[in-house]
């Protein structure tokens, strides 16, 4: 039941992501590969926050560390009413400040101010380690990139919350095998990468990230798990959209030409 | 005492009195350290040599209300995760506090890995982090005083060696520095951290000679009282400022900038002396240093008799 529940509001956000993106240029194709996991986080009830909850120390987080993917963030907080209607259509990258093509700590609902790749794992982890400190069981999500992974960084961080085993810590990894230019196979060694994070220490868990059950399932698993934990979400870049799944291109490209336009509407039953 | 070890001295002080207290190192030690780790072992973190983790980690720990210290070498806290105290503690403003060891040439023979010299200029660049430049332990007590109710985040840049108290007398924090004597002489040495040691060598030899004894300020923080600061020197026809770190974008610079955006357009001489780009990598000691750089007593003297 909630698995049709959270499809439903999946085809939602990503009708959302499409008119937003289209109307003022959003990046697309990334944010329509992690719908099913922002939509679980928020309305599955593994999130435990809300507008009036958010200033509250005591709670579940979630950072957005694939910065790149506001554009699915800031549509999913209208939809968890943590921003206007007027201020997702009227304000989101048009210059007005309020909503800029990358996730901005200023805007209610968002943890972190991220579009530098590296910095979510790490930040999640204090936060993680700090509620561990006070013997308190909120949860601390962060979704990555895939190829986010390639930062020294994260695995600094993948480090430190091992030998801290900050089991209360949920890095969800967007592993849609693209970069911004390329596919991430040919231009670095992503392959194996459970057992990179395994050999780190960390509970991992493979999953289909489309897949709203396997993605319950596996946030379920995270409850008893004593190690941080890791889930490869498998992914489709510009997930929905024929022309845009698993193209690098799309990126950065925009959505100009009419035909596919309307293509794109026809396939979002917009 | 060295700073390092008066500064976790009081970390340590408070910690026993405040749980949210967590200090943080790179796998550094201290003699003062020793004891908070034995004794506060719950708050205290060695994060191993992970830099840019450190700063996120610790952006996350004063999210959710700790109160953050991170003790480290001067160059690699700074430099190797310029953009993690950019975004994450900076932009965010979190009252993160680093303290960083071996301010300037502090570890001179050890080379430019272990170099600070161009802190001050980088860090500048932020506009919620507060530095601060000590040039005694006293001065010292009024930033770690100043660390517990701040809401931003700090840089303090520690010598590495112990620094004689250049004086206990009290001054107005707020101002950014301080100053000594009379400030009534038409020459004015303005320096910050070891180097204002250097700065009243210099002072003593060249009032044994002079008619007109010359001022002295110690610059303590990058962030001055404008107004106090100009009236402070408004008598002054000649300052020499005085850094060990590069001129560009450090302590002489924040002077010219001052004078300049002030628009102080009566005649008045700023001769900048510090560190000269050409000069600046090197395994010699702080000795040397001064001298290839011109920095020493005797090289004051000579300018501010010119």
């Amino acid at each position: 039941m909630i698995s049709t529940k959270l499809k439903k509001i999946s085809e939602k956000l990503r009708q959302l992501i499409f008119e937003v993106g289209l109307k003022n240029d959003g990046h697309i194709s990334t944010s329509l590969s992690c719908v099913e996991i922002l939509v679980t986080l928020y309305f599955g009830g593994f999130l435990n926050t809300t507008k009036k909850k958010f200033k509250n120390k005591d709670r579940d987080t979630f950072v957005l560390s694939k910065g790149h993917a506001e554009t699915a963030l800031y549509c999913l907080l209208f939809l968890k009413k943590f921003i206007s209607k007027n201020t997702i259509y009227n304000s989101y990258n048009c210059g007005t400040y309020k909503l800029g093509s990358h996730s901005d700590h200023q805007v209610p609902g968002v943890e972190l101010t991220t579009g530098s790749l590296g910095h979510g794992l790490g930040f999640s982890s204090g936060m993680a380690l700090a509620h561990k400190i006070n013997k308190k069981k909120y949860k601390h999500y962060v979704l990555l990139g895939d190829a986010e992974c390639s930062e020294g960084s994260v695995w600094e961080a993948a480090l430190f919350a091992s030998f801290h085993k900050l089991k209360n810590l949920v890095a969800i990894v967007d592993n849609n095998n693209i970069g911004s230019l390329d596919y991430t196979k040919n231009f670095t060694s992503l392959n194996n990468l459970k057992k990179k994070w395994q050999s780190f220490g960390w509970f991992v868990q493979e999953i289909e990230g489309h897949s709203i059950t396997q993605i319950i399932s596996a946030l379920k698993k995270t409850n008893k798990s004593n190690k941080p934990n890791l889930i490869i979400a498998n992914t489709i870049k510009g997930k929905g959209l024929s022309i845009m799944e698993n193209d690098p291109a799309w990126h950065v490209k925009k959505l100009t030409d009419k035909n596919e336009i309307i293509l794109c509407k026809k396939e979002l039953g917009l | 005492m060295q700073m390092r070890d008066h500064l976790i001295e009081k970390i340590y002080n408070h910690a026993l009195k405040n749980k949210d207290v967590i200090l943080i190192s790179n796998e550094q030690g201290a003699q003062a350290l020793d004891k908070f780790r034995k004794e506060l072992p719950t708050q205290f973190i060695n994060a191993g040599i992970s830099e840019q983790n450190i700063i996120s980690m610790a952006a996350g720990l004063a999210k959710q209300k700790k109160k953050v210290y991170i003790y480290s070498i001067a160059s690699f806290i700074t430099l190797r995760c310029f953009e993690q105290i950019k975004l994450d503690i900076n932009l965010m403003n979190l009252p993160v506090t680093i303290f960083g060891v071996g301010a300037s040439y502090s570890y001179d023979t050890s080379g430019p890995t272990h170099h600070s010299i161009e802190d001050i200029s980088i860090l500048r660049t932020m506009k919620n982090l507060k530095i601060f430049s000590p040039s005694d332990n006293n001065i010292l007590d009024y930033m770690f005083n100043y660390s517990l109710k701040s809401k931003n985040p700090l840089y303090i840049r520690l010598d590495r060696k112990p620094l004689d108290v250049l004086s206990s007398n009290k001054f107005n924090f707020k101002n950014g520095f301080r100053t000594f004597g009379e400030m009534k002489s038409k020459k004015i040495i303005i320096s910050t951290g070891n180097m204002s040691h250097v700065a009243l060598e210099a002072i003593k030899i060249y009032n044994r000679h002079s008619k007109e004894p010359v001022c002295f300020i110690d610059v303590f923080s990058t962030k001055l009282s404008i107004k106090n600061f100009l009236n402070t020197i408004k008598k002054a026809k000649l300052i020499v400022s005085l850094e060990e770190h590069i001129l560009e974008g450090g302590l002489g610079s924040i002077i010219a900038e001052l004078l300049f955006d002030n628009k102080i357009n009566k005649k008045l001489d700023l001769i900048r002396m510090g560190i000269n780009l050409n000069k600046m990598y090197t395994y010699k000691s702080r000795h040397l240093i001064h001298k290839m750089n011109k920095i020493t007593p005797i090289d004051i003297v000579k300018e501010i008799s010119k």
